[in-house]
């Protein structure tokens, strides 16, 4: 029971990077990006290729954020005049290539098979000892995103993304390259999913094809939905709970004896009902963007 | 030569219906519906399910059932949903046509389980055309879908019911100034563009089998067909499903070896659905109207 | 300051703008008059780099204008407002201030990560001008409520104190007080002046004539997307092609409120004058 819990904590906490990430581009900026995971695969693959080739951990992480903020300044780039709808289905199209690459070049990816065998975080421990140190790892890059993500949501550079989300004319009227800030969130964001995608893979010591499905873009984007778009914390709660929930999905299936092949359909199943439900009932999400009241907090 | 025409002919049938009632939901709802994609295999489980129930009504008669079926699931979800959905903005219709379609598709697992099936037909010996080879089914499947095809468009063209969607679908606003119902008129249509799918699930289902997964496999390309025809262009979604088969049916049976003046070489077949999404990202990026569209629809 | 040679804008086969050629000195006050239709929207989107010509130039301070960086003549110091500001909800007046300034620290990822001392001495100074200019229009008091609430009028003030945080040498204004009552209309025309008075020409579209009149060291009066007068603004009357501009729009039943509106407005400021 502590193994699980610890497990599902980790996963919060690297998909939390992933949920700030998508946040920042989604809920301050307005990109709806639906290729998230295409983000968060190319740091995995990086970290998987690059840590087998004998590269350390933690450089081959840093290495994993570089490549994927190139992946972000690239789909910035490549949509810079779409509407917003449109961009979306490019983006989701681009992460099918992604993955589509990494299914079929088997020399570089291992293709279907995916790359196994990775040394991982902290070979020198074992069991909860291994599990606590990872988790405090990836609470501390988690915490570090967040805070990150939160400054850049509070200065100039958040200011002009969020009025370009509400207002993309005004902010070019008042001399903002919207371009050059769309590229540049990407690329941000990017970083920080391929830090998540580098953790994945070095946590789990494997990164495969199948985990690059557009299904978990799909769940990313429920996590900040649920928990608000526009507000970090919300990305955080967000992870937190839809991890728990999918995680703990199968453990239903011993107390109301489903088929197993059921319980997979039902994770999707209730996946896709919170989303549909917080979207009509509760569209600002359980921790709502705030107003930002500059007048009072002066000194 | 014949054999590209006919596959080409055998691919577009398979898109075609899907992509026209795509792109008539679009013109009328303003959003680009993922969750249509999922009429497809409804229309062609209700049939087989029909089929299987009611033998004496034969097959064709447990087709139209499973075409109603698709039309009337596509129009309570827009009536109960999206209605609402597209009214906080696009991109939340967007999203909850994601989390519909992954509902849509986990519920039908549930009931219908995940193994392919297939419907009882007689089988025939294939048919050599020229030195190309086809089945009965697959005869039936391109004239049912030119029929149905030359039948939408004669509807579309002479009926009351028909005009009313063309001014819907050019200016929502000036149609209902000029006395039409919009609503109705606009879930008709939904209804129309879901027996389409339907139809089209159903054909796709008799001549290979019934894959419940296949809304997943068709997302990119019909959505590929919408866009490449120009999202909202009726007689453009048929052309870009023709354009997405052509081109899918070419890519494979070139020799890129024999370009390059080396051995036979040619693309790996599991770069074949990135066909599709590659024509998405080109088409967005070059020519957002539609590379088969005139009008334009940039940001 | 700003100046457009020979500007053509056509959509399809409409030609909106047709070989218009202008010239805006510093600290003037220009009117751009004309019917619906007439032009004068599309002539401020071209003139503002939100629009490419379909032939012609403009310039700012002798750079060219162009829409494909629509964001740099705003740098340059060429500002504009719209019509219908469509402030965004979910950000507070002061902030669409701050937005409006140019905080190269703040603006910067790195350097708000890295050098927070920089980016709090910069928002401070900027604060401070927000404010001020905030008081001016009267919403001082409302700094931290959402832009997005304001009514109409009040968003107009808002979008045009924005425009004003980077101190701009030419503005363009789109209909500045379309939806804003009559008593702060008066007091629209005021602020203006004082802001012409510190430095900024200011380009206006309006179809309140009076106001026109009462502001205006010249007008530009369009029709069919050509420019058919360019005189004081009580001279407009006088054209016979500008009343027949408007005469010529007039359908049975539509009242001539504009053009008598127009030439009260343009005697009485005249007479004032």
């Amino acid at each position: 029971m502590l193994e699980f819990c610890l497990h599902v904590l980790i996963m919060s906490a690297i998909f939390g990077i992933a949920a700030v990430s998508l946040n920042l581009q989604a809920g301050t900026s307005g990109l709806l990006n639906f290729g998230q995971i295409a983000l968060f695969g190319i740091g995995a693959y990086a970290v998987a290729i690059l840590t087998r080739a004998g590269l350390p951990w933690p450089a081959a992480l840093l290495a994993g954020m570089a490549a994927a903020a190139l992946g972000g300044f690239a789909i910035g780039r490549l949509g810079r005049d779409l509407a917003a709808e449109y961009w979306a289905l490019a983006t989701l199209a681009v992460a099918e290539l992604v993955r589509l690459v990494a299914l079929n070049e088997d020399w570089l990816t291992g293709g279907p098979q995916g790359i196994g065998g990775i040394t991982g975080l902290f070979p020198g421990l074992d069991g909860p000892a291994r599990a606590l140190a990872t988790l405090a790892l990836a609470a501390a890059l988690l915490l570090a995103t967040a805070l990150t993500a939160r400054r850049l949501g509070e200065t100039q550079f958040g200011r002009v993304l969020r009025l370009m989300r509400e207002n993309p004319d005004l902010a070019t009227a008042l001399g903002h390259d919207i371009v050059a800030c769309k590229v540049k969130v990407l690329a941000i964001g990017g970083a920080m999913a391929g830090l998540a995608g580098g953790l994945y893979t070095l946590y789990l010591a494997f990164i495969g094809p199948d985990q690059l499905l557009p299904f978990e873009t799909f769940l990313i984007w429920t996590m900040v939905v649920l928990g608000g778009l526009g507000n970090v914390a919300g990305a955080v709660v967000g992870a937190l709970l839809v991890t728990t929930l999918y995680a703990g999905i199968p453990f239903l299936k011993d107390i109301v004896a489903l088929p197993s092949d059921l319980t997979g359909s039902l994770r999707v199943f209730a996946i896709g009902s919170i989303v549909l439900a917080a979207l009509m009932l509760k569209p600002q999400g359980l921790v709502p963007e705030r107003l930002r009241r500059l007048h009072a907090q002066r000194p | 030569m014949i054999q590209i025409l006919i596959d080409t002919l055998i691919r577009t049938s398979d898109l075609a219906l899907i992509a026209l009632g795509l792109s008539l939901s679009y013109g009328v709802s303003r959003f680009p519906n993922v969750a249509h994609v999922e009429m497809a295999p409804l229309g062609a489980a209700v049939a087989l399910a029909v089929a299987a129930l009611f033998p004496a009504g034969g097959l064709v008669g447990a087709a139209i059932a499973g075409a109603l079926a698709a039309g009337l699931a596509a129009m309570l979800l827009h009536r109960f949903a999206f209605e609402r959905l597209a009214a906080v903005g696009p991109a939340s219709a967007l999203i909850g046509s994601l989390a519909i379609a992954m509902m849509l598709r986990a519920g039908l697992q549930a009931v219908f389980g995940t193994r392919p099936q297939q419907f009882d037909t007689p089988l025939t010996p294939p048919h050599d055309l020229w030195g190309a080879i086809l089945s009965d089914l697959q005869i039936a499947a391109i004239v049912i879908t030119a029929v149905c095809l030359i039948g939408f468009f004669a509807m579309l063209r002479l009926t009351p019911l028909g005009r009313s969607i063309r001014a819907i679908a050019a200016n929502p606003a000036l149609a209902t100034a000029s006395g039409i119902d919009a609503r109705r008129v606009t879930l008709v249509t939904v209804f129309l563009g879901g027996t389409l799918a339907g139809t089209g699930g159903i054909l796709l289902a008799l001549v290979t089998q019934l894959d419940i997964g296949m809304g997943q496999m068709l997302l990119l390309p019909v959505f590929a067909a919408a866009i490449v025809g120009g999202l909202g262009s009726l007689p453009g979604a048929v052309m870009g499903a023709f354009a997405i088969a052509l081109a899918e049916t070419l890519v494979m049976r070139i020799d890129f070896g024999l370009l390059a003046g080396e051995g036979p070489r040619y693309l790996p077949l599991g770069y074949l659905t990135g066909i599709g999404f590659a024509l998405i990202v080109v088409t967005l990026v070059y020519r957002p109207e539609g590379l088969l569209s005139r009008g334009g629809r940039r940001a | 300051m700003l100046s457009a040679h020979d500007v053509t804008r056509s959509f399809g086969g409409l030609t909106a703008v047709n070989h218009v050629s202008l010239e805006i000195g510093a600290r003037e006050i220009v009117g751009l008059v004309g019917p619906n239709g007439s032009g004068k929207t599309t002539l401020l989107n071209l003139l503002s780099g939100f629009l490419a010509p379909t032939s012609g130039e403009i310039r700012f301070d002798g750079t060219a204008v162009s829409a494909r960086r629509a964001w740099q003549p705003s740098r340059l110091g060429l500002r504009r407002t719209f019509q219908l500001p469509k402030l965004p909800a979910r950000m507070s007046v002061l902030e669409v201030m701050l937005a409006g300034g140019r905080l190269p620290a703040g603006a910067s990822p790195w350097r708000s990560l890295l050098t927070p001392g920089a980016v709090r001495r910069e928002e401070a100074a900027f604060l401070d001008k927000a404010m001020g200019l905030l008081a001016e229009v009267d919403l001082a008091g409302l700094a931290d409520h959402p832009a997005g609430g304001l009514s109409g009028g009040q968003q107009k003030l808002l979008g045009l104190a924005a425009a004003l945080m980077d101190d701009p040498a030419v503005l363009l204004l789109d209909e500045p007080t379309a939806g804003v009552n009559p008593s702060l209309r008066r007091r629209m025309a005021d602020h203006l002046r004082r802001i012409r008075e510190g430095g900024t020409a200011l380009v206006i579209v309006e179809h309140d004539m009076g106001f026109i009149g009462d502001l205006c060291d010249r007008c530009l009066a369009l029709d069919k997307g050509a420019v058919i007068a360019n005189c004081r603004p009580d001279e407009l009357s006088g054209n016979q092609q500008v009343v027949e501009a408007y005469l010529g729009r007039r359908r049975p039943g539509v009242p001539l409120r504009v053009v008598a509106g127009g030439t009260a407005g343009a005697k009485s400021s005249g007479a004032r004058a």
